[in-house]
């Protein structure tokens, strides 16, 4: 709208510009905050007296307190029962913080996540509403169940931990999941892409899983990137069965192609392998021809 | 009554009538800020780039015809709920000046409400995130002197002392004294800073104050034609210039530096201080596209905005840095690169 | 599943090791023991030589810390090539700087129970509240922990237009919707946002929702 009329929620703001029009110029001498905005910390006055709050004598003015629990020489109530290590090894363990399926829903909404390509935690990642911390051990993300009843969209999705019932979701509205391990340096390059080319590193390769997570990753009903494709076929068709819904097929579907792609378990970016280095300024990818070298960045070990 | 007093009293009271005060040096009768009539005809160019090119045909800047031609700048992250401002794009290369055309001004920048404790924000922590308070005094420890007892403790008839440098002495410690060097380093929220940049350039453009340029080639490298231009078109005694590189031309540099209350400014320097301890603030229209285009896109990034870390260690003070073009660099570059 | 050595954990790796359709990596192949110290040595298009890939494999000889950092001439790689083809896929991974347009459904509310804002129904009030940059209400709920207790409530910031008769509309609202006795509320007319004691947040969105903001 070229001429002045605003909606009347506009005509506040039109307002008060209009009246600083007529007021002497906005300077450094007629600058003021906010009223109540800086106020000194009133110190609390009471105790500073001759005996400090403290009293006279005894324990609480010389400070000799038994500590905190003790029952004389009885035997304290914290010790009656044995402890229950909540917390154990907590900074060793793996940490996969939730991404709930309504959220993934709500970004695709938005167009914050694009569904013509595959959508990992890199795709989570670049919204920047969600970020990843490999100091706090997260190790990726874990799919949650939260909104599987409003979820609509067919993605090909891959997460580090998910349940079963976030897999039938997706499933039923034709898309896949696959649940895949990286370990803390491949994270680092996958949470912030950018950060990491900057850095001019070759492309890591990403290590197997470890021991305990072997099994997780290996299994067919979770979807994990080891198992036997034909197995996970027929662990999607024994889903299906149990939720009660019909499977749609893949084979006629037009997004056939992208539903299918996967990363090689050494691969951690979609059409890069592994040692490449990435050029940002020249907008190249130099990729190195030495035995050695490929054979160190396309080997398990 | 300061502003901020008299604008909270507006916000309640919409019914109240606003008092024109007409100002010396007011440009108001130029018809800069005059909503555009539908009687007035314009030639009105469709532009599919950012980039603003003058018409060479058209009544711009041949002298006999006095038609104005409106130039349409598309604006990023357009908002429906009101209007897009506009200002006259002038020309530096005489006294007067010629209107080359109007250029179309994002509200989300230029229409802001005034808040003008914001702008208080802002220069309170421009004025300290670099100040560093170097008062130093000695405790009783560090005094010369002060480890005997100065009497016995009793028999005297005296009060009991236990050393001369204490606090109740006279040339005695500071008990709880300045320890400086002290900083007083922070970091004011990205957000908050984008704000103060946007409440200050609102504030000139509804003062009249805004004014945008082709270009900053003078014909003249005298002080004496700039000091009269900025005369003749009511400026004011400051006047800050913007473009977006740090290499000026000659002319206006010099100018500049010959006019006291002259400052000129690449603008990646552009800041709340400036704006406002200048009365008047001239800017090119590549500085005006830069500064809109990174003000919007600090409104909608999707950055979180990081903590500061300060990675200064006491080796880095040693010896005297290299210039830092990293600033420059990094503001002129595409993002990413 | 016993525990694992070292060859035997690869044999097992390549039993299960399936056929992708991603044909760009070659086949696995068993590493040699020893390894060679293998730098890259880039240069870049404006001469300024930096080591863009520092690869110190494991090697099994005792001199292995002492000459990490020496970067012999001979251990650097300096055949390598030059691609701007793959560089899309670099592109596809970039995150965007500025949050993308939103594009027009044919359905609202979205599945995931997201409305836009509707100016029709905008037009009609003496208000308006914008929308953050996400596309989201600016509503937020709040709880604090006071030595007094713990309060509930809940902001509306980016008001626009007639502040006051938002807060007499919430009010209305919130009082008629959960039939409480009063309602307490902060205005603050130039930060402009709103704050209602309780929680009321899904509540005072679906209000707004219903204002078409």
């Amino acid at each position: 709208m070229l001429n002045g009329d605003g909606n009347m929620s506009s005509k506040v703001t039109e307002r008060a510009l209009n009246l600083i029009k007529s007021m002497p110029r906005v300077a450094l001498n007629n600058i003021k905050p906010l009223p109540h905005t800086a106020f000194k910390k009133k110190t609390d006055r009471r105790g500073d007296r001759k005996k400090k709050g403290r009293g006279d004598k005894g324990q609480g003015a010389r400070g000799t307190w038994d500590p905190l629990g003790y029952e004389g020489r009885q035997n304290p109530l914290i010790d009656t029962s044995p402890r229950e290590r909540y917390y154990a090894q907590y900074a060793v363990r793996r940490q996969y913080p939730p991404v709930s399926l309504l959220d993934l829903q709500r970004l695709i909404d938005l167009n914050r996540v694009n569904t013509s390509r595959p959508v990992d935690i890199t795709s989570i990642c670049n919204t920047g509403l969600f970020k990843f911390d490999i100091s706090k051990n997260h190790f990726g993300v874990n799919l949650t169940d939260e909104g599987c009843d409003q979820f609509a969209a067919k993605i090909n999705a891959e997460v580090q931990w998910t349940s079963e019932l976030v897999i039938a979701a997706i499933e039923k509205n034709g898309g896949t999941i696959t649940t895949r391990y990286y370990d803390p340096q491949s994270l680092a390059a996958l949470y912030d892409p950018l950060a990491f080319f900057k850095k001019g590193h070759p492309i890591p390769k990403c290590k197997l899983p470890p021991q305990d997570a072997l099994l997780y990753y290996s299994d067919p009903n979770n979807r994990g990137y080891l198992a036997d494709p034909e197995k996970v076929l027929e662990a999607r068709e024994k889903l299906a069965q149990k939720y009660g819904y019909k499977l749609p097929d893949l084979e006629g579907d037009p997004f056939k192609e992208m539903l299918l792609m996967r990363k090689d378990p050494l691969q951690i970016f979609f059409g890069l392998e592994p040692g490449w280095i990435v050029n940002l300024r020249d907008k190249s990818v130099l990729k190195p021809k030495d035995d050695d070298y490929l054979r160190y960045y396309h080997s398990a070990q | 009554m300061s502003l901020s007093t008299i604008l909270r009293n507006v916000c309640c009271k919409i019914t109240m009538q606003p008092q024109i005060i007409i100002r010396p040096k007011c440009r108001m009768f130029q018809g800069f800020q005059a909503p555009i009539s539908s009687s007035l005809k314009f030639h009105h160019r469709h532009e599919s780039s950012n980039s603003f090119e003058a018409s060479s045909s058209e009544g711009g800047n041949s002298e006999t015809s006095q038609k104005p031609v409106m130039t349409s700048r598309t604006l990023h992250f357009p908002v429906k709920h009101t209007y897009p401002r506009l200002a006259w794009l002038e020309s530096m290369d005489s006294l007067e000046g010629k209107k080359l055309g109007m250029l179309d001004l994002h509200p989300d920048v230029f229409a802001v409400y005034p808040r003008i404790d914001v702008l208080h924000q802002n220069i309170h922590w421009q004025k300290m995130y670099r100040h560093i308070d170097y008062n130093f005094e000695k405790s009783r420890a560090e005094l010369r002197g002060g480890g005997r007892k100065p009497w016995p403790q009793k028999g005297l008839g005296k009060a009991r002392h236990g050393s001369i440098r204490s606090p109740l002495w006279i040339r005695g410690a500071k008990a709880h004294g300045p320890r400086g060097p002290k900083s007083y380093f922070h970091m004011l929220p990205r957000s908050v800073r984008g704000l103060g940049l946007r409440t200050a350039l609102s504030c000139k453009y509804a003062q009249n104050d805004l004014v945008v340029v082709d270009s900053f080639d003078i014909p003249s490298a005298d002080p004496e034609f700039l000091a009269e231009m900025a005369d003749v078109r009511f400026w004011g005694y400051s006047v800050l210039f913007v473009d977006d590189t740090d290499v000026m031309p000659d002319n206006i540099a010099v100018s500049v530096h010959g006019n006291e209350g002259f400052s000129l400014m690449p603008s990646y320097g552009l800041n709340v201080y400036s704006m406002l301890k200048h009365e008047t603030l001239v800017l090119t229209v590549a500085a005006l596209e830069k500064i809109e285009r990174k003000l919007l896109e600090e409104m909608h990034s999707t950055e979180k905005e990081q903590k500061f870390v300060n990675t200064l260690r006491p080796e880095d003070f040693h010896t005297r840095p290299k210039k830092d073009e990293r600033m420059y660099r990094k503001w002129s570059q595409p993002l990413y690169f | 599943m016993a525990a694992l050595s070292g060859t035997t954990f690869l044999r097992i790796y390549h039993r299960v090791l399936p056929v992708f359709i991603n044909a760009t990596r070659s086949k696995p192949v068993i590493a040699t023991s020893k390894y060679k110290k293998c730098i890259l040595h880039h240069k870049l298009a404006n001469d300024k030589v930096s080591v863009c890939g520092l690869l110190s494999v494991r090697q099994h000889s005792t001199s292995f810390s002492a000459s990490q950092d020496e970067l012999d001439q001979n251990d650097l790689i300096k055949d390598f090539e030059v691609s701007h083809e793959e560089f899309k896929y670099v592109e596809q991974i970039l995150p965007s700087p500025t949050v993308p347009e939103l594009e027009e459904q044919t359905q609202y509310p979205t599945p995931s129970g997201w409305f836009p804002p509707d100016e029709a129904t905008q037009a009609q009030q003496k208000y308006l509240i914008r929308r953050t940059k996400n596309h989201m209400l600016p509503v937020y709920s709040h709880t604090q922990n006071t030595w007094f207790g713990t309060s509930h409530f809940v902001s509306i910031k980016k008001i626009e237009g007639d502040i006051w008769a938002l807060e007499a509309d919430l009010r209305e609202h919130v009082l008629k919707t959960t039939g409480q006795k009063s309602v307490n509320t902060h205005v603050h007319e130039v930060g402009r946002f709103i704050r209602v004691r309780g929680q009321h947040r899904d509540l005072i969105a679906k209000f707004l929702l219903e204002k078409g903001m």
